[in-house]
């Protein structure tokens, strides 16, 4: 019997996954911006992105945009690799018959 | 993903929805820029137009007079525009870096080959200028896989090798063709899809 990968738990979350799936695209996104598209509230976002923090999943720069502050997320190598992972995890769960390259 | 209940445990299918929209939402990121192919479509169209007509109606010496004087304004309201709109920027995109730094190189190239054309007469600068716009307009159009970019592109390019058998009178005509087709009328559709896809 085939042995299915145990998806990430760190990505196998709403918010955190839909939050990769945002930056996995781009080179940096505001804060506000994921908070826009991912229709979180700022206190959530908060607590999701410092978990992908300490993971080591994306990094975050806090700086000012003239007087007013800024949080700019980008996503890892790290992020990237596990990212790709639960991609091909996922696949696996819906083509468990196809191999992934 | 519009909701506010936002789930710990999701399933499989879960997943690969999520995947889907916010790579999507992520694509459409990418901001409106038909500014910057109006405004220089539009001033490179004037420039040329103005001077077909000092060259051939007015007969003047000084039929070149439009080309510093447009050029210098829309370098000057492409700075100001594009530093504000960086300001407003919520998002980088790595097409958008790419992009910046091909236009930046389009630039240098058009400079460059107007510095050639002052030494070694315009009519050898025009079929390159035409040319080197074509270069930036298809990068671009192939980035964003945007159709009537790529054939402004062949255009522009067209109209610079047909430009280097005929006279700088029909130079300039073959300029305003090549930036009506290739920056104007893309720039009018780019504008309108932006507009219908973001409502």
């Amino acid at each position: 019997m085939k042995q299915f990968k145990e998806l990430d738990p760190i990505l196998h979350s709403q918010l955190r996954l839909s939050v990769v799936s945002i930056l996995i695209g781009l080179k940096e996104a505001e804060f506000t911006f994921i908070k826009e598209k991912t229709g979180a509230t700022s206190g959530n976002l908060s607590v999701q992105l410092e978990k992908l923090l300490s993971e080591g999943y994306i990094t975050i720069e806090k700086t000012y945009k003239g007087k007013r502050p800024l949080t700019i997320c980008r996503i890892s190598e790290k992020g990237i690799v596990q990212f790709d992972s639960y991609v091909k995890a996922l696949q696996e769960y819906l083509q468990p018959n196809k191999k992934n390259n | 993903m519009k909701n506010t209940e936002l789930k710990e445990n999701i399933n499989v299918e879960d997943g690969f929805k999520i995947i889907n929209e916010m790579i999507n939402t992520a694509k459409t990121a990418v901001g409106d820029n038909s500014f910057y192919y109006l405004l220089w479509g539009w001033l490179v169209f004037a420039a040329a137009t103005i001077n077909y007509y000092l060259l051939v109606y007015v007969k003047t010496e000084y039929q070149w007079l439009p080309w510093p004087f447009l050029m210098g304004a829309g370098g000057i309201i492409t700075f100001v525009y594009s530093y504000f709109a960086k300001k407003n920027e919520k998002v980088v995109t790595y097409f958008s870096k790419f992009l910046g730094y091909t236009w930046t190189a389009v630039v240098i190239a058009i400079i460059l080959t107007a510095f050639v054309g002052s030494n070694y007469g315009v009519k050898t600068a025009y079929p390159m200028l035409m040319i080197i716009y074509g270069i930036g307009l298809y990068i671009s159009g192939r980035t964003f896989n945007f159709v009537p970019l790529i054939i402004g592109s062949i255009i522009c390019w067209a109209c610079g090798v047909v430009a280097c058998y005929v006279s700088f009178d029909y130079q300039l005509i073959l300029l305003g063709i090549s930036v009506l087709l290739g920056y104007i009328i893309p720039g009018y559709i780019l504008k309108w899809q932006y507009k219908h896809e973001t409502v």
